[in-house]
């Protein structure tokens, strides 16, 4: 699975595109934006290949705020499926979330 | 935030011991159809995937969440606790009894619109919850859990074609349940069939586009036409149908806070008219701001609830 | 002395995070470049502004005033202290039709504005290819240009006063509301496309324009770049400005065949016309006849609905997008990046400089796809290389420079609206070197000592 959603998020090229259109990004902080919760999920899978965890609470909130409204998903000039992505993710921190956040 | 697998557990575990996110029955939510004539046998089953009837009741649920929102970690396990004492009668205790009245009236709406229009019939042991919260939540297992259950029931009836009442009930029994299971059933959403008369409705209303109809399923123009049939006035914001912004709505068990600011940007955007809604949750959700919204089925018949 | 602890208590614990995924968030931009901060703060006022800049000045911590983070040069990328990220300072403030400005914090996105404007009917005619996701900020730093700028310029012309916090803390009005203005030196130039190394942004006046009441839209096909210049002089001698006049070299167009239905191989030109309504006749028709003259093939569109019917528009706005489905086709999963130049040269010097770039990447090895906005003289070649792949990267540097070397042979310029940040600092040493003008980068260090002695502002940047 996490190759699957990796092959897709790898695209990304950070161009921002996707930001305006999102509901939650008033919250300023880039982990509630499509284009943070697609980083984040990339931070999130380049340490686990390491062997590494990512302890953070900004992680997790910006995953699960995402509405999966799909407003950002037109706007990405790469073709990334944003909100099927974050979707796909918020499964594999369902079942790990306390330890990401403690 | 609340902590998400929390939520989730608790959905899943409620969903599969009892086919419903709150764990209640259906019997005991599922209560428009007694007081309408409906008919038993014909081409589209209704099929209202229990949103309209659940939302009152999760709404009194979120207004409860919020006082958690902002309480550390460590209150989780106390939450947990609550939780459960949050049960179905608490909640039925809590729940103003005009919004369920509102629901119930509503769906009686909208299968009124449609007796007029197609061959639609109703069997209330065939309605169930469609799941999608836990979907939404990245819970397909359960979600894949319960689809099959849903399926197997309405296989079992000979069940063909389904008519729906909301957006998220069509996404998920038209592009999920397909990609979940063996479902092949045609699947409409209500506002698809239905075939409106003029009404007599005053005033100025924008439509809120629900994001699975405007993006998902792109429906939009069709909800217009059949608007237009109506001769009821309305407009749209720059932002909508494909480009419509949501509601807030999918994230208010999770964080209430950020549900409701979401939905004063949406209700800016929208401004003072008063709003068409096509889904419970945007509905439930706007209204959270105070927003003058009222859902479409309402205004597509007359006063008396009935399509003419 | 705890810097959270002090930084929370002047903008307020919200607004400050240490967490590892937003410290990484914010460390990167569009041309994946990542460096790293100890902190990123929000803050919701110039004060607040102003309180952080006087701390930071008195206890030497270096500060990375940021937008969006999509600039392409690597100019929003810290190093070590904090980042001031401006996003909650996004308020459109004021519109004034009658004085010809909106004053905007420097926070609020481009494309908000210009849908605040267009209600009105009014534009401001800054486009950059960034425009979903550019800042105020950000576009006045990178001294952003855009497809209009033919006619229009690039930001620098827009700007009619700046609200700055300098880097010892002190709040400036610069500049004024009003269109000529000699307040002694022009301070609110030097601001422009300072990249912020010389103070804050916090606050803009920027000059707004009536919008056009139609556009009329050409694109022609052309055996060559030589035959494309030729329709654009023939364009210049019907005293035609427009608005829009962007190039797509012929690797491009084959490239992006599917997106737009086309005829004809080979160089493509997008012209677009503002002019009014009832004129769009006669243009369309003058327009038509000139591109026919040398072109394969000639489509003509009167309005700018009939424009995005046919969508003529459609292989321009697809040109990142299409760089970046190539590139990723060619690579697949492994981290690349598609690096986007950004010489100018004049308008005459073009086909030679397509046919010398052409030639360049062929020499490393990449291919590259060209547009442009030629009616400044404005080129994008794009190419796209592997992270990971030192020797590709290094092929790919080389590919910029030798890039950069041919606008200078053919009088152009290293930079025309991306800015220098760090990947193109060399390039500047190398142009103010060829114009034997060594000194003026001198003056440039200068100046930047006496706006920032302790050298805390994006340091490492520009010069």
């Amino acid at each position: 699975m996490v190759v699957d959603l990796l092959k897709n998020i790898s695209k990304c090229s950070f161009c921002g595109f996707c930001e305006i259109s999102c509901p939650t990004r008033f919250l300023a902080k880039r982990n509630y934006t499509p284009r943070g919760r697609i980083n984040s999920i990339i931070v999130f899978v380049d340490l686990e290949a390491k062997g590494e965890s990512l302890k953070s609470e900004e992680m997790l909130k910006g995953i699960f705020t995402c509405l999966g409204c799909g407003a950002c998903k037109i706007h990405c000039p790469a073709g990334v499926d944003i909100p099927e992505a974050v979707r796909s993710f918020k499964a594999k921190l369902n079942k790990n979330s306390r330890k990401v956040i403690e | 935030m609340i902590d998400p697998s929390l939520i989730v557990d608790l959905l899943s575990k409620n969903v599969l011991e009892t086919g419903n996110p709150l764990g209640v029955s259906n019997e005991k939510i599922n209560n428009w159809w007694k007081e309408t004539k409906i008919k038993s046998r014909g081409e589209w089953l209704f099929f209202t995937g229990m949103l309209y009837q659940l939302t009152p009741y999760i709404e009194s649920l979120v207004s409860y969440l919020e006082k958690f929102e902002n309480s550390k970690i460590q209150s989780i396990l106390k939450f947990a606790r609550y939780f459960r004492f949050l049960a179905f009668p608490t909640l039925k205790l809590v729940t103003p009894k005009r919004s369920v009245e509102e629901s119930n009236e509503i769906l009686k709406n909208i299968y009124s619109l449609l007796d007029s229009s197609v061959e639609v019939f109703y069997i209330p042991e065939l309605d169930t919850y469609n799941g999608i919260l836990l979907y939404d939540y990245g819970d397909d297992e359960s979600f894949a859990t319960h689809a099959k259950f849903v399926v197997k029931k309405l296989k079992e009836a000979n069940i063909k074609k389904i008519v729906t009442a909301d957006p998220h009930t069509t996404y998920a029994l038209k592009v999920l349940y397909p990609k979940f299971t063996d479902a092949d059933f045609e699947v409409r959403s209500y506002l698809e069939l239905i075939n409106p008369k003029k009404v007599s409705k005053n005033g100025e209303f924008v439509i809120h586009d629900p994001c699975y109809y405007g993006r998902y399923l792109e429906i939009s123009d069709l909800v217009r036409e059949k608007l237009k049939k109506t001769g009821i006035n309305y407009k749209d914001v720059r932002y909508s149908k494909k480009l419509t912004n949501c509601c807030g709505g999918p994230i208010e068990a999770l964080t209430p806070k950020i549900s409701k600011a979401v939905a004063e940007l949406r209700a800016k955007e929208l401004g003072n008219s008063k709003i068409l809604t096509m889904c419970p949750i945007c509905l439930a959700n706007l209204r959270r701001v105070n927003v003058d919204a009222i859902d479409i089925s309402l205004v597509l018949c007359n006063e008396s609830g009935r399509a003419e | 002395m705890d810097i959270v602890q002090e930084i929370s208590r002047i903008v307020g614990k919200e607004n400050v995070s240490k967490d590892p995924v937003v410290l990484q968030l914010h460390s990167m931009d569009a041309i994946k470049k990542s460096g790293k901060t100890n902190l990123v703060v929000f803050p919701e006022n110039t004060e607040q502004v102003s309180k952080i800049m006087k701390f930071c000045y008195e206890n030497e911590i270096k500060v990375y005033p940021q937008g969006s983070s999509t600039e392409l040069s690597g100019s929003s990328i810290p190093e070590d202290g904090l980042v001031l990220n401006l996003s909650k300072m996004n308020k459109i403030e004021d519109i004034s039709i009658l004085d010809g400005y909106v004053i905007t914090q420097a926070g609020a996105k481009l494309l908000e504005i210009e849908e605040k404007l267009n209600d009105l009917g009014f534009t401001f005619p800054i486009d950059p290819g960034s425009l979903r996701a550019a800042t105020v900020g950000g576009a006045i730093n990178t001294g952003a240009g855009g497809m209009k700028g033919a006619k229009y310029g690039t930001i620098v012309d827009w700007v009619l006063g700046l609200e700055i916090v300098t880097a010892d803390g002190r709040i400036l009005n610069i500049g004024s509301k009003t269109l000529k203005c000699r307040q002694g030196y022009y301070l609110t130039k030097l601001i422009v496309g300072s990249e912020g190394t010389l103070a804050i942004v916090t606050r803009a006046i920027l000059k707004i324009v009536p919008m056009p009441e139609n556009m009329v839209y050409g694109v022609g096909i052309f055996r060559s770049p030589e035959d494309a210049m030729e329709a654009v002089l023939e364009i210049k001698k019907a005293k035609i400005l427009p608005a829009v006049l962007e190039f797509l070299d012929s690797d491009l167009v084959k490239a992006g065949r599917d997106i737009v239905q086309l005829k004809e191989e080979g160089d493509m030109l997008l012209v677009g016309i503002e002019c009014n309504f009832e004129a769009r006749d006669r243009i369309a028709e003058n327009l038509k006849e000139i591109l026919r003259k040398n072109a394969l093939d000639v489509e003509v569109a009167k309005t700018t609905k009939e424009a995005e019917e046919r969508n003529l528009l459609g292989l321009r706005r697809a040109f990142y997008p299409l760089a970046l489905k190539l590139a990723s086709q060619d690579f697949g999963n492994k981290k690349h990046l598609v690096l986007i130049e950004d010489i100018a040269v004049p308008v005459s010097k073009l086909p030679r400089v397509v046919k010398d770039i052409k030639a360049c990447a062929a020499k490393y090895g990449f291919r590259v796809l060209i547009a442009g906005h030629v009616g400044d003289g404005n080129l994008h070649p794009t190419i796209w290389t592997l992270l990971d792949d030192s020797e590709m990267m290094e092929r790919a540097e080389k590919f910029y420079m030798d890039v950069m070397k041919i606008a200078l042979e053919n009088e152009g310029t290293i930079s025309a609206e991306h800015g220098i940040g760090v990947m193109k600092k060399k390039g500047l040493e190398m142009e103010m070197s060829y114009r034997k003008s060594e000194y003026a980068l001198e003056l440039m260090r200068k100046i930047k000592s006496i706006f920032d002695p302790k050298n805390i502002l994006n340091p490492g940047k520009v010069i």
